[in-house]
């Protein structure tokens, strides 16, 4: 019997609520659980405290009170819960972006840092290291203007040489590609002038940041995590229906009244947004982006609209998984780095489409 | 609803034109048939017709308006495109690609209303494809692929209809079947312009020809008049009898035969 959207759509959403309660209770620095009731008093006061200081409420001013009579396992729940938000937007996002690269350059293991965003980012990194060494754990806001800034300069460098490369021809996505691939190439070699010579701290520091083993939950990187979300997802949700002329022949389209390449244009850049944001907040989990698009489709269908929901609740719940996965790794002094979950949990899955015999690829 | 071409010129260059003069008219609840050669140009002139190449030379009229200036989206109003080559890479579901000519009218963020749905509704019955509507694309024939195409054509509500090989590669039922629907669509009251590598087909439509030659004026009229013995040779370098019959309805008819 066929399940329907959307019966797999409840299910899905059953899933999500059923494993972020379960994240709640995972405890943050050591691996282990707090017990499901310790996990929700002390949500239920997080979110007290906060109401109270944005209302003014006097119990704002006892918070430290509060905090200290909870015990140690409230922070612990608190960064939990901030964690797991963070994780699940990252995972929608990457899945979001694996999608729209899939189908504009319709290729299945087409990646999203294929722009160059990914050199960007990584950039971004090996100069915030170098500028403030040891010191550039704690500066998650000047991280993120050296991630963005350095993603956002690259994919507009990439669009220009493309632009100027394509001559009078016109500019197409394959030329945009081809520059792409050889402009982050060369940029590449040349960080990694700079990072095979750093010493053994800087390239722990490197690894870690890059790896996103610490992440980060104060309020300026949910802001910009947030913001970035928005400006990329909101666009694209909107689009979702006009997006599947992409996944049609160019004059098809045209003959539609549908200029796609403005549309794989638009999409190219918001997916380059997605990635960026995905790879700053949660290191290098690239592997999402290439396997939620392909369960989304055989789960979903290939309907741009389905697959939206689809990729944006199911990114979310598998990078949460790797998460809570990640947690009772004992490894090193931070954990495990969820990129390598992600690796591992990638191979079953992709042994199981191909076993499965659904087709998401024609 | 006209279309109109005078004295048009089209090809992928400035430099070379692939077609020079060509000139004919199309109007809606009639059926226009290319004929040619591989190569001649057939694709290249649904190209310009289409406003995916611009005309080297002369003009595109619908009912008299010059359609250089015309947005995409405001020719997709009048005609609608049927390609040859149309397997999307992911598999869709017949109703969801169908739902895709309703693009045009729903626009770039806009999302489809349940009268685009019941337009769909309606170009799949049109199409007799209603039983194929939670199928999946890729998994269906050939020939209900090209009624799925025509379908999603139909849901963007135009006047006329542009078929690049309607019939190519299939069987002789599909092509049959195939054919059937676009008569139905001509007596709806659509201009259908179509290439066919079949001459037998401009008959059985008793349409309009267009027969593009190499090196040869292009020669427009009613099929009987343009498929000839004489035409065909010229066009084809092959020799071909153009055999006179009555159906059993009463009706004269022709067809060709090739001599081999």
């Amino acid at each position: 019997m066929q399940i329907g959207y959307k019966r797999k759509m409840q299910f899905l959403i059953l899933g999500i609520v059923v494993i972020f309660f379960f994240s709640m209770t995972v405890k943050t620095t050591v691996p282990g659980f707090n017990t499901p009731a310790e996990a929700m008093r002390n949500l239920y006061t997080w979110i007290e405290l906060n109401l109270a200081r944005l209302f003014h409420q006097p119990i704002w001013l006892d918070r430290f009170d509060v905090i200290m009579a909870l015990g140690g396992s409230y922070q612990d729940t608190v960064s939990r819960f901030l964690i797991s938000v963070i994780t699940f937007a990252c995972g929608m996002l990457l899945a979001l972006s694996g999608n729209i690269f899939q189908s504009v350059f319709r290729n299945p293991i087409a990646a999203p840092a294929m722009l160059g965003v990914g050199t960007g980012v990584h950039i971004g990194i090996v100069v915030l290291v170098l500028t403030y060494e040891t010191a550039a754990y704690g500066m998650p806001g000047t991280k993120y203007a050296y991630c963005y800034l350095f993603a956002l300069i690259m994919l507009g460098a990439v669009m220009l040489i493309a632009k100027l490369s394509s001559g009078k021809r016109k500019f197409s996505v394959f030329d945009l590609l081809i520059v792409a691939s050889i402009f982050s190439s060369v940029v590449g070699a040349v960080t990694s002038f700079f990072t095979y010579g750093m010493d053994n701290d800087l390239a722990l520091v490197m690894q870690d940041i890059s790896n996103a083993i610490i992440v980060n939950t104060d309020s300026l990187s949910l802001g910009i995590l947030g913001i970035v979300t928005l400006i990329s997802v909101l666009p694209f949700f909107l689009l979702r229906f006009s997006f599947n002329a992409v996944c049609f022949d160019n004059e098809e389209s045209s003959s539609m009244g549908v200029n796609t390449r403005f549309i794989k244009f638009f999409s190219l850049v918001l997916g380059s947004l997605m990635v960026v944001a995905g790879m700053v907040h949660s290191g290098s989990v690239g592997m999402i982006s290439l396997m939620v698009p392909f369960i989304s489709r055989s789960l979903f269908g290939a309907e741009s609209r389905n697959l939206f929901w689809g990729n944006l609740l199911l990114g979310g719940l598998v990078l949460l998984i790797c998460r809570d996965i990640a947690a009772f790794i004992p490894y090193g002094n931070h954990g495990f780095p969820i990129g390598g979950i992600v690796q591992f949990l990638s191979m079953p899955i992709f042994i199981l489409i191909l076993i499965s015999g659904r087709r998401t690829w024609e | 609803m006209k279309l109109e071409l005078k004295d048009v010129a089209c090809g992928y260059t400035k430099n070379h034109n692939v077609l020079e003069h060509v000139n004919f008219t199309v109007s809606t609840g009639e059926i226009c048939c290319l004929l040619g050669p591989n190569g001649v140009g057939k694709t290249t002139l649904f190209k310009t017709i289409l406003k995916l190449l611009h005309p080297n030379a002369g003009n595109v009229y619908l009912d008299g308006q010059n359609i250089a200036k015309w947005t995409s989206s405001k020719l997709a109003r009048e005609m609608a495109y049927v390609s040859q080559f149309h397997v999307p890479p992911f598999p869709y579901i017949v109703k969801d690609v169908v739902l895709l000519g309703r693009m045009n009218s729903v626009g770039y963020f806009g999302q489809p209303k349940s009268h685009d749905y019941d337009v769909v509704d309606q170009a799949m019955v049109d199409m007799g494809i209603e039983h194929l509507r939670d199928r999946i694309y890729t998994d269906i024939s050939g020939g209900e692929r090209q009624l799925v195409m025509i379908a999603r054509a139909l849901a963007q509500k135009p006047n006329m209809l542009v078929l690049d090989e309607p019939t190519a590669s299939l069987d002789y039922g599909n092509m049959i079947r195939v054919m059937k629907k676009i008569l139905a669509l001509k007596d709806k009251g659509y201009g259908v312009i179509m290439t066919t590598h079949l001459p037998d087909q401009a008959f059985l439509c008793d349409s309009k020809v267009v027969l593009l030659q190499r090196d040869a004026p292009i020669l427009f009229g009613d099929a009987s008049a343009i498929i000839t013995q004489k035409n065909l040779l010229e066009a084809y370098k092959v020799d071909v009898n153009v055999i006179e019959y009555v159906n059993d309805q009463g009706q004269r008819m022709k067809v060709c035969a090739p001599i081999i």
